[in-house]
C-alpha cells in the first residue's frame, strides 16, 4: 500500500466518522427548524411527524408581528458587546499576570477567583439584586453588561492558555526593556488569537442566551433582551411551539454564521505565525 | 505602539471607574407623577389592560402605570426576588397556590379594611374565587377571572361510533361504558382520559365521590378516606381495561396532545385550554359538563389581583384594583375572550368568543363549584401528593398505601403551618 | 518586530545585571502583577463574592426571603445531616459527575483531534459539532423526550429491530439518571471541543516536523506529543466539568418536568436548593446546602490544583 492510498483511507474513515456524529448533533435544530414551519395543530401531532405537512412560512412574519424583535435585538448585541469586549480586555490582563508574572499569594487568589463559580446562582439571585437595587442600575444596561464582564471563567481559560506559550520570547523583550503591558500586549495578544476567539465564542453565546438574569434584573419592555421575549411564547397553560422555535432560530442564526466567520481563526493559529517552540 | 497602549489603558478606566462609578439613571417617580407598577405573566391580556389603564387613568391623571410582564416559567423566581429586595411591584397577579403563603406572611396586602372602607360588595365575585383568596375571614386578594373544569369531546369520533354527545345527565358510569364503544385499539383511539394531573383530573374526582383534599380548616388531610380511594380506584379501572392512556403514557406524551390528534375521545381539561383545543380540532371540538359520581363537582381556580404589602402608594393602588376587577374591566377582559371573568353577569362577551362551544356550560357548572385545595405550604404537600400518586399509577405501590403516605406527611406538614 | 535578533543581542549581559536588581524587579513585577488582576479581582469581590458572602451568612438563619433573617446557629446543617432527601440530591449529583466528566472529555478530546485534521469541509463539520451548544434548551429537551419515548421513540426503534432489550428510559430508577447523563454529555462534547480545539492550534507544528521525521506513527505521535500539550487545556476543562456538573439543574427540570415520580433518583444538589429556596420559601435552608456544596467543590477544585503538576506539562 502506497502512502498516498493510505492517506485517502485515512481520510475516508475521519469524514464516516465526523458525519455519522454530526447527524446525531444537528437533530434537535433541525427538528427547531422543522418545528419552526408547522402549523400548531401540526406541532402537537402524535406521534410527531419529521416535516410539516405544509410549510408556514408566515410563522417568522408572526413573530417579528408580535414581539418587538428588532429592538431586543440592539438591546442583545449592545450587551453583548459591550460583555465581550470588556471581558477580552480585562481578563487576558488578568490571566497574563497569573501565567506570568510572579507575587505573593498568586495561588490563593487565583483559587478565591475560581470559588465565585462554585456558588450556586439561586442563592445568590436576592443579594445580587440588592446590590444592583442600591447601585440604582436596576432596569438599565449597567445591569446587564458591568458585572457580566467580570468573568472568572474567562481569566482561566486565557491564563491555561498562555501558559503554553513559549517562554523564551518574553525574556528576550524583559531584556529589551519591554513593560509588563508590552509584552502581554505585543507578545501574549497576538500569539493567543485562537484562544481570545474561543473566549469570545462563549462570552458572545452566554450573554447571548442568558435569562434569568436580565429576566429577574430589568422590568421594562424597553430593556428585554431577545431570550426573554423568546419566552414569552412559553405560556402558563399551553407553548406556541412553532413561534416559539421560528423565534429561536431567528435568534440562533446570527450566533451560527458569527462562528463559521470566526472558527477560521482556528486554523491560524500559533503554527501560522511560524514560531519554533 | 505607545499610542495604543494608552488608548487601551483609558478603555480600561473607562470600564472599571467611570462607568461603574456613576450608576445608572434612577427610576421611580418620572415628572412629579405617582408610577405604580404592575406584575403579571400573561401576554395575552396584554390589549385588555391597556384600555383598563385608559379607564383608570381618566378619574387618575397624576399616575402613571407601568406593567411588566414575566413569562410564566420565572414569575415566581423574579416576583419573589423583587419583593424580597424592596423593589417590587404595586400590584400584581397571585394564584391560589402561592396565595396562602403571601398572605399569611403579609407580602400581601389585607384588602378587607379597604373593602371596608370603600364599601366594595364582594357578593358581585364567584363565591368559589372569594373563598379561595379568603385568608381568616379577610379577603387578601379581589379576583380577576377563574377557570373550571369540563369534559371536552371530539364530535367525529362520536358520530363515527354513532352516540350522542355527552351532556349533563352524564355519570362516570356512562362515561365508561361510551368509553368502552368509543375506545378502537386498532387506530390507537382511547374512549376517555382519566388524568393522572390534579386540577382537572382527580381532584374533581375526589369532590365527585364524596371525598375532599383538606379540611375547611386546612388542619387535616382528606387524601385518607375510602371516597377518596374510589375515585383513584375508578381511573385504574379506565386504565386497566384499556379505555384511557396508561399513566406513563401521559407521562411521555401530553393527554391534550393526544386529545388533540384526535386519539382521544373525552378529555377533562379547563375552561381556558378552549382556544387552544378549538385551534387543534375546529368544530369537531365539543363540551359538556363534567360526569357526576356521587355528586357533581367542579374544581375551580382562577386569579386575583393583589397588593404588595409595603406598597408607597396604597391609595393608587386599591384604586387601580378596583377598576381591574370591576365591571367595566371584567367586562373588557370577557370580550378578549381570555378567560371566564370573576365577576358574575359580566361573561357575555366570553361566551360569544368561541361560536361553535357551549361554553354557557362552564357558567353553569358555577352552581357545584370546589375551590381549588391551597394552604400557606400548598407547594410541599402537593409535592409529596404528586410522587405517590404518580408510584401508584406507574404501579410502584397499591394506591391504599399511596394515599396513607399522602395522609400522614400532608397532616405533618399542615401542623408545622401558622408557626411564622 | 524582531524580538529574537534582540535576545541574542542581550543574552550575553544578562548575569551581571540579574543580580542588583533582583529585588527591586521582583518587587516592581508583582506590583504590575496585582495590577493587572485588580480590575477582575475588583469587579468580581463587589458583583459575585459579596453576594456570595451574604448567602453564607444567611445560611446560619432561618429565612422566608422577605422577612427579616433569623439567626440560628447550626440549625440549618444538623438538619442537612438528617435530611434524606439531601443525601439523596448530594448521592445522585457524585454519580452524574463521575458519569459525565470523563465521558464527556473523552468524547471531546476524539472530536477535537478529528476536527484539527486538514480536510475538506472542516469548516461545516465544526459548525455542526458546535451546534449542540447553541440549540434552545427545550428544543434540545423535547428532541430528546422524543428520542427516549418508551412508544414511539427513536432508541427503543433501533434497539428492537437489532432484537436488543428496550430500556424504559425515563421511567426506570435505573436508567433515569443515565438517560440524563447521555443528554448532558452529548451537550457539552461541542463545548469542550472548542477549548481543547483552541488549545491544539497552540501546539507548534514544530513538534510534529521533528517526529514525522524520525518516522513515528500516528497513536505514538498523539500520546506523545498531542496529549501533553494538549494538558493545559485538557486541565481547564476538566476542573470547569466537575465545577458545572455538580452544579447541573437546568437538564434535570427540563427532562424530568413535572414527573415528580422518578425525582428521588434524579434529583439533584441545585435540584433541591432551588425547591427549597424558591418553592418552599426556606432561603437560609437553601444557602446552608449551597454551602456544603461549594465546600465539596472548593476541596475538589483545590486538589486538582495542588496535583496539576503531576501531569499538566507547561512550557
Amino acid at each position: 500500500m502506497t502512502s498516498s492510498t493510505s492517506y485517502r483511507s485515512r481520510r475516508i474513515v475521519v469524514h464516516v466518522l465526523l458525519i455519522a456524529g454530526a447527524v446525531l448533533m444537528i437533530m434537535p435544530f433541525l427538528w427547531m427548524l422543522s418545528t419552526s414551519f408547522k402549523s400548531f395543530a401540526d406541532s402537537m401531532k402524535v406521534p410527531p411527524t419529521l416535516f410539516p405537512a405544509e410549510w408556514h412560512f408566515e410563522n417568522y412574519s408572526k413573530v417579528l408581528s408580535t414581539i418587538d424583535f428588532g429592538r431586543y435585538y440592539v438591546n442583545t448585541i449592545i450587551v453583548t458587546i459591550g460583555r465581550t469586549v470588556g471581558q477580552l480586555l480585562l481578563c487576558s490582563l488578568a490571566a497574563y499576570s497569573f501565567a506570568s508574572l510572579k507575587f505573593p499569594g498568586k495561588n490563593l487568589i487565583f483559587l478565591a477567583m475560581l470559588a465565585v463559580l462554585m456558588v450556586p446562582s439561586q442563592v445568590v439571585m436576592i443579594p445580587s439584586f440588592v446590590i444592583m437595587r442600591e447601585l440604582n442600575w436596576l432596569d438599565t444596561f449597567y445591569v446587564l453588561i458591568i458585572p457580566g464582564i467580570f468573568s472568572a471563567f474567562g481569566t482561566f481559560l486565557l491564563r491555561q492558555f498562555f501558559m503554553t506559550l513559549p517562554k523564551d520570547l518574553e525574556e528576550a523583550a524583559k531584556i529589551d526593556g519591554c513593560s509588563y503591558f508590552r509584552i502581554y500586549w505585543n507578545i501574549y495578544l497576538p500569539l493567543s488569537k485562537s484562544a481570545l476567539v474561543s473566549l469570545a465564542i462563549f462570552t458572545i453565546l452566554a450573554s447571548w442566551n442568558e435569562l434569568l438574569w436580565p429576566l429577574i434584573m430589568t422590568s421594562s419592555e424597553d430593556m428585554r433582551v431577545l431570550s426573554i421575549g423568546i419566552s414569552t411564547f412559553q405560556g402558563q397553560h399551553s407553548t406556541d411551539y412553532p413561534l416559539l422555535m421560528a423565534g429561536a432560530v431567528m435568534a440562533t442564526l446570527p450566533i451560527i454564521i458569527l462562528f463559521i466567520f470566526l472558527q477560521r481563526y482556528f486554523i491560524e493559529g500559533i503554527a501560522m505565525n511560524g514560531i519554533k517552540g | 505602539m505607545r499610542k495604543r497602549c494608552s488608548v487601551l489603558i483609558t478603555i480600561l478606566f473607562l470600564f472599571t471607574t467611570v462607568l461603574a462609578g456613576c450608576g445608572g439613571s434612577s427610576s421611580g417617580d418620572s415628572g412629579g407623577k405617582t408610577v405604580l407598577n404592575v406584575a403579571l405573566w400573561d401576554e395575552n391580556v396584554k390589549d385588555t389592560l391597556t384600555k383598563t389603564i385608559q379607564l383608570y387613568n381618566k378619574s387618575h391623571p397624576d399616575v402613571e402605570v407601568k406593567v411588566t410582564y414575566t413569562p410564566w416559567g420565572d414569575y415566581w423566581t423574579k416576583l419573589k426576588t423583587s419583593l424580597a429586595g424592596n423593589s417590587g411591584p404595586d400590584v400584581f397577579w397571585m394564584n391560589g397556590p402561592n396565595f396562602y403563603a403571601y398572605a399569611s406572611n403579609g407580602w400581601i396586602k389585607d384588602l378587607q379594611p379597604l373593602i371596608d372602607q370603600s364599601k366594595l360588595d364582594t357578593s358581585v365575585y364567584t363565591d368559589a374565587l372569594v373563598n379561595l383568596y379568603s385568608y381568616k375571614d379577610h379577603l387578601y386578594g379581589l379576583p380577576y377571572f377563574l377557570d373550571a373544569v369540563g369534559l371536552y369531546y371530539n364530535k367525529e369520533l362520536f358520530d363515527k361510533a354513532g352516540i350522542p354527545y355527552p351532556d349533563n345527565t352524564w355519570t362516570w358510569n356512562t362515561i365508561e361504558e361510551n368509553a368502552a364503544k368509543l375506545t378502537d385499539k386498532k387506530s390507537g383511539v382511547y374512549g376517555y382520559a382519566a388524568l393522572v394531573d390534579s386540577q382537572s383530573g382527580y381532584y374533581d374526582l375526589i369532590h365527585q365521590a364524596g371525598g375532599y383534599i383538606i379540611s375547611d380548616d386546612k388542619k387535616s388531610s382528606g387524601f385518607d378516606s375510602p371516597e377518596v380511594l374510589s375515585a383513584f380506584k375508578w381511573e385504574q379501572g379506565l386504565m386497566d381495561k384499556g379505555l384511557s392512556p396508561s399513566a406513563q403514557q401521559q407521562m411521555e406524551t401530553k393527554p391534550l396532545q393526544l386529545f388533540g390528534s384526535g386519539k382521544i375521545a373525552m378529555f377533562p381539561a379547563i375552561s381556558v385550554s378552549a382556544p387552544e383545543l378549538y385551534k387543534l380540532l375546529g368544530d369537531k371540538l365539543g363540551v359538556a359538563p363534567l360526569p357526576a359520581g356521587k355528586k357533581q363537582a367542579t374544581i375551580v381556580h382562577g386569579l386575583s389581583w393583589a397588593m404588595n404589602g409595603k406598597t408607597k402608594h396604597e391609595k393608587e393602588a386599591w384604586d387601580l384594583i378596583q377598576v381591574l376587577s370591576g365591571k367595566e374591566g371584567e367586562q373588557l377582559l370577557a370580550d378578549s375572550g381570555f378567560s371566564i371573568p370573576a365577576y358574575k353577569g359580566t361573561e357575555e362577551g366570553w361566551l360569544k368568543s368561541i361560536p361553535s362551544l357551549n361554553l354557557q356550560v362552564f357558567v353553569d357548572s358555577l352552581k357545584f363549584a370546589v375551590p381549588y385545595p391551597v394552604s400557606e405550604k400548598t407547594a410541599e404537600w402537593q409535592d409529596v401528593e404528586s410522587k405517590e400518586i404518580q408510584d401508584a399509577f406507574l404501579g410502584k405501590k397499591p394506591f391504599e398505601e399511596a394515599l396513607k403516605t399522602i395522609a400522614d406527611k400532608m397532616n405533618k406538614i399542615l401542623a408545622t403551618e401558622g408557626k411564622n | 518586530m524582531n524580538l529574537s535578533a534582540a535576545s541574542a543581542k542581550h543574552q550575553s549581559n544578562l548575569p551581571a545585571q540579574k543580580k542588583n536588581k533582583t529585588s527591586k524587579l521582583a518587587i516592581r513585577e508583582a506590583a504590575w502583577g496585582y495590577l493587572f488582576i485588580l480590575p477582575v479581582v475588583l469587579g468580581l469581590a463587589v458583583f459575585y463574592m459579596a453576594p456570595s458572602a451574604a448567602s453564607l451568612f444567611l445560611s446560619f438563619t432561618t429565612w422566608d426571603g422577605m422577612s427579616t433573617p433569623v439567626f440560628n446557629g447550626l440549625d440549618n446543617f444538623a438538619q442537612l445531616a438528617a435530611d434524606e432527601k439531601f443525601t439523596r440530591s448530594l448521592l445522585n449529583t457524585l454519580l452524574y459527575t463521575v458519569a459525565t466528566v470523563p465521558l464527556s472529555i473523552a468524547f471531546a478530546v476524539i472530536l477535537a483531534v478529528l476536527l484539527n485534521q486538514k480536510i475538506k469541509g472542516m469548516i461545516v463539520y465544526r459548525t455542526l459539532y458546535f451546534i449542540p451548544v447553541i440549540t434552545m434548551p427545550i428544543a434540545v429537551g423535547m428532541v430528546w423526550k422524543w428520542l427516549y419515548n418508551s412508544e414511539f421513540g427513536l432508541i427503543n426503534f433501533v434497539l428492537g429491530s437489532l432484537h436488543l432489550p428496550q430500556p424504559n428510559w425515563l421511567f426506570d430508577e435505573k436508567f433515569a439518571l443515565f438517560s440524563i447523563v447521555i443528554v448532558s454529555v452529548w451537550t457539552s462534547i461541542g463545548y469542550n471541543a472548542v477549548i481543547l480545539l483552541s488549545g491544539l492550534q497552540g501546539i507548534s507544528t514544530s513538534y510534529y516536523e521533528a517526529a514525522s521525521l524520525d518516522g513515528a506513527g500516528t497513536l505514538y505521535r498523539f500520546f506523545r506529543i498531542t496529549l501533553p500539550l494538549l494538558t493545559p487545556s485538557l486541565f481547564f476543562v476538566l476542573v470547569m466539568s466537575f465545577i458545572n456538573s455538580f452544579q447541573v439543574f437546568d437538564l434535570v427540570f427540563i427532562m424530568m418536568g413535572q414527573q415528580t415520580s422518578l425525582l428521588d433518583s434524579t434529583r439533584t444538589v441545585v435540584y433541591s436548593i432551588w425547591e427549597d429556596g424558591f418553592k418552599y420559601f426556606n432561603m437560609g435552608y437553601a444557602s446552608a446546602e449551597a454551602f456544603i456544596l461549594f465546600i465539596i467543590i472548593l476541596l475538589i477544585t483545590a486538589f486538582q490544583m495542588y496535583f496539576q503538576k503531576r501531569w499538566v506539562h507547561y512550557q
